[in-house]
């Protein structure tokens, strides 16, 4: 597998009412094309930092990011982002939300209305193109944020715990839907989770990270076929493994 | 609920308005009988007689002087409020220039203005028009800061990781869209001072010698006091005909998104 985004020597450090706090030391990861990643860790691990600084929307405080071996230096739409809160554009329909990347890109109404349909149609939201998003459940308006990203054609999609706020049910869904979308656009998939369960559903590999200063611990290969199945004793070995690891992170 | 009983609702919701209006009207009317003083209650009726002699000045001379006052005004507040509160609320650079002027000019009453604007416009439209534009354009301006200003920051970073990485972009696409309610606010506050200021403009005689707010101070000095009714009640119907107009082509058509988040 070749490397599609290098993450060398990457620290990041806040200064917080003069103290300086350290959110990142030394992370190193590459990232193959096609993979499917995610990055699991308790709260304060430095995860959410880590995606942002591969998005471009935050600097590194020493070492960097390369996607294709050129160094990320801002925000971009090669590098697609679905956030946790929704982001969503309240004041556009579902149709001018998904075809918003297209229109930045100077393509013509006619052309990014038609391709946007189509994406948002092989999502099941065909009939919503002229909705608002406050008229969305939040596991429609999370699908909208994935198909928004991918509109654009980006190389790599990082996402951001986007199901956390869904209930447990949808969250489920959305993790099969999302794992579809992934096998049929093969993309490149970096996903920050704090649940156990769905990084093993999702993962090619999981990368943990401990928390003060955050780092990666350990990155674990989920050898198993899709679709998983979520009680499997393989899934569960896979669990018990992971847990053993966070517990001993925790425990020091 | 059918459309025929909805129908029969609006109907009944009508009936009670217009019954409570002719209330009014004809409590109105008894208190002027039993005043029997023209000068301090004039009659309903003598107030409709007075529309009969005077509709045609109040139309073509009145109300256009005074719209033609409130569109100066309102015209110049918004080309100057809203790139300044939009710059003062985008960049904080803008925010520590604009601040101190604003905060220093702001609280001296758009009336004091009128010996100045007398004398650098003199009894001009443009006169009446710079009232109420130091009358219109604060609130305008307040409004179109703290609209830019708290620009919700994941539909900034969203549009950036979606390719709006030029400020420009961010601007047009993100900061104005979300500021637009604020700003719709500000105007619709703008438009209410504006009224106020336009009559007091012309009671003042900052303007050429009409206008609705000059003709009613004329009747008061010829102790025509139905005549001065005439006019309050035709500034109030226009004040509130602006109001309800601008109210809905901006909410029904610019911020249709907003339906239902704000019953949230």
């Amino acid at each position: 597998m070749t490397a599609l985004l290098e993450i060398k020597g990457l620290s990041k450090s806040f200064s917080v009412k003069g103290k300086t706090f350290e959110a990142l030391r030394e992370v190193n990861l590459s990232v193959g094309e096609k993979e499917f990643i995610c990055i699991l860790g308790p709260s304060g691990c430095g995860k959410t930092t880590l995606l942002r600084i591969m998005a471009g929307l935050e600097r590194p405080t020493s070492g960097e990011v390369t996607l294709d071996g050129v160094p990320i230096e801002g925000p971009g739409p090669q590098r697609g982002m679905v956030f946790q809160e929704y982001s969503l554009f309240p004041w556009r329909t579902i149709l001018d939300n998904v075809s918003f990347g297209l229109e930045l890109q100077g393509v013509s109404k006619a052309e990014r209305h038609e391709k946007a349909r189509r994406y948002i149609q092989a999502v099941g939201l065909a009939g919503f193109e002229n909705s608002f998003p406050h008229e969305l459940s939040g596991g429609m308006k999370q699908r909208v944020a994935i198909v928004r990203a991918l509109v654009n054609n980006p190389r790599a999609l990082f996402m951001d715990e986007p199901f956390g706020a869904l209930d447990a049910q949808t969250r489920n869904v959305m993790q099969s839907e999302l794992l579809r979308i992934w096998q049929e656009q093969q993309k490149t998939v970096v996903f920050v989770t704090h649940s156990v369960d769905e990084a093993i559903y999702l993962a090619d590999r999981v990368v943990i990270m401990s928390a003060r200063p955050g780092q990666i611990n350990k990155i674990i290969d989920v050898d198993l076929p899709r679709p998983r199945i979520r009680t499997s004793a393989e899934v569960n070995r896979y669990r018990e493994r992971i847990l053993s690891d966070l517990k001993i992170l925790r425990n020091g | 609920m059918n459309p025929f009983e909805r129908g029969w609702e609006g109907a009944r919701e009508h009936a009670v308005t217009v019954l409570s209006v002719a209330g009014l009207v004809v409590v109105w009317q008894i208190l002027a009988m039993i005043i029997a003083n023209p000068l301090k209650l004039p009659a309903f009726t003598s107030v409709i007689s007075a529309l009969f002699i005077q509709w045609e000045t109040i139309l073509w001379v009145d109300l256009r002087v005074s719209l033609i006052h409130f569109a100066i005004g309102m015209t110049a507040g918004l080309l100057i409020a809203l790139p300044v509160g939009m710059a003062m609320g985008w960049s904080r650079i803008a925010d520590r220039i604009f601040d101190p002027i604003v905060e220093l000019i702001r609280p001296i009453p758009p009336l004091a203005w009128i010996p100045f604007a007398i004398i650098w416009f003199g009894l001009t439209p443009q006169a009446a028009g710079f009232i109420v534009f130091v009358g219109a354009v604060f609130p305008i301006l307040i409004n179109s800061y703290v609209g830019f200003r708290s620009v919700p920051r994941i539909y900034v970073e969203s549009a950036m990781v979606l390719g709006a990485t030029r400020n420009r972009d961010l601007l047009r696409y993100v900061a104005f869209p979300s500021a637009l309610p604020s700003i719709a606010a500000g105007i619709r506050i703008a438009m209410g001072i504006a009224w106020m200021c336009i009559v007091a403009a012309e009671m003042f005689g900052a303007s050429t010698r009409s206008g609705l707010g000059y003709r009613l101070w004329e009747y008061y000095s010829l102790h025509m006091m139905e005549m001065v009714f005439l006019y309050m009640i035709v500034l109030g119907l226009l004040g509130l005909f602006i109001d309800r107009t601008f109210r809905f082509v901006v909410q029904e058509r610019l911020l249709r998104w907003q339906e239902g988040i704000r019953q949230n």
